[in-house]
């Protein structure tokens, strides 16, 4: 049994995304895990910085994973497979923190010791390099968290999930020109609560 | 000289720093912060800045899931099945469902048709019955009480012709002195 189990799943990590999808939308069995495997860290992390609670960002990311089951059989794949998720989780995020307008304000407002609550993962780095860069971390996860929903939003996409522009673009459904000028914006406005915070060296 | 004024503001430089850039604008930028120490400075600032971001955000401080989280949320979506089937296996599944509907609701009627039936002839059975029971007790009993007149008036009356003309005699009398009295007593009724 164990033996015609393996090779299934080896041939699963290696497979396309678009070939998981296939998989999935025919039903058969894994494929669906293991598009959930790769994009669990990405997709809980983009949720977790947008609606600021770890719990919240679990459990919102099982329904956003669960609507993307559901809408396997609308996905185009000469569309980019990690846009698409992001699509529907961005939606998913607006939608929530629309639903929670009171959580927002408290997210925004949130202190810095809400970071240390997260369990991380951070290895190859030595106690007081690990604590140093803690500390950097935390200092600028709080200052994207005091961004507006709006901006925050695109910081996290650019710099947390590395998507360009254009990506940003099909995510989000705005203009080029709002992406590029909310994202300075956005950048400005971060530097300067640094400036204001005493930070150098940003 | 403008080209270059527009060149070197900070949303260029971001964008640059980001590869967005046009490679035109993205040149011209390259050659005016070789001459722009300001400028030059400016991109050392950003790009630091977003260095900073980067590894900030980077996935390695993604928040770390439960270990089976893909294997639960993989069986909860697989047993959700809303929106994985194509329009073609909803149609056909709505087409089984009617079927299937109308398969119950004949079989359903013809079960309570088959039992109302059955209700309307057992209550029919014990109306008949009862109807039957009355019948019976009123015959029998006229039956009875005709044998005990018979047998009542032998005993009394001499079995002779002359008797029975008498008493023939008296009972057309007796039901011309009934009708008559009856007639009396309608007419003073009528006088009063």
């Amino acid at each position: 049994m164990s033996t015609s189990a393996a090779p299934g799943i080896l041939s699963f990590s290696s497979a396309a995304d678009r070939d998981l999808v296939a998989s999935a939308a025919q039903g058969l069995e894994g494929g669906f895990e293991e598009l959930v495997r790769r994009y669990q860290r990405p997709i809980s992390g983009y949720v977790y910085r947008m609606v600021g609670d770890y719990e919240a960002a679990l459990d919102l990311t099982q329904e956003i994973f669960i609507k993307i089951y559901g809408s396997l059989s609308r996905y185009r794949p000469e569309f980019k497979f990690s846009t698409w998720i992001y699509k529907i989780a961005h939606n998913a995020a607006i939608d929530h923190l629309r639903r929670n307008t009171g959580r927002e304000r408290s997210l925004i407002s949130g202190t810095e010791s809400d970071n240390y609550d997260l369990p991380l993962e951070s290895e190859g780095l030595s106690p007081e390099q690990q604590s140093e860069r803690e500390e950097r971390r935390v200092e600028i996860e709080t200052v994207v968290r005091s961004l507006p929903t709006a901006y925050r939003e695109l910081v996290v996409l650019r710099h947390s999930q590395d998507l360009t522009y254009e990506e940003i673009v099909d995510v989000t459904g705005l203009p080029l020109g709002t992406v590029k000028n909310r994202l300075f914006r956005a950048r400005e406005m971060m530097r300067q609560q640094f400036l204001n915070k005493g930070i150098t060296g940003v | 000289m403008s080209t270059n004024h527009n060149i070197c503001e900070t949303e260029n430089i971001t964008a640059y720093i980001d590869g967005e850039l046009e490679p035109a604008r993205g040149a011209a930028l390259e050659e005016h912060i070789k001459q722009c120490a300001r400028c030059a400075s400016e991109l050392r600032a950003q790009r630091l800045f977003m260095c900073e971001l980067d590894s900030a955000l980077a996935s390695p401080f993604d928040p770390a899931v439960p270990p089976n989280f893909a294997q639960v949320v993989a069986v909860h979506a697989e047993s959700d099945m809303r929106g994985v089937r194509d329009r073609s296996e909803h149609t056909r599944a709505l087409r089984f469902c009617i079927i299937l509907g109308l398969a119950a609701f004949a079989l359903l009627g013809v079960a309570s048709s088959k039992a109302v039936i059955l209700n309307v002839r057992s209550v029919a059975g014990k109306v008949f019955g009862v109807l039957g029971l009355f019948a019976r007790t009123t015959f029998d009993a006229a039956a009875g009480f005709t044998v005990i007149s018979r047998v009542v008036s032998r005993g009394l009356i001499p079995d002779s012709r002359l008797a029975g003309l008498a008493g023939l005699f008296l009972v057309i009398l007796a039901i011309a002195v009934l009708s008559l009295l009856i007639s009396r007593y309608h007419r003073t009724r009528v006088i009063e």
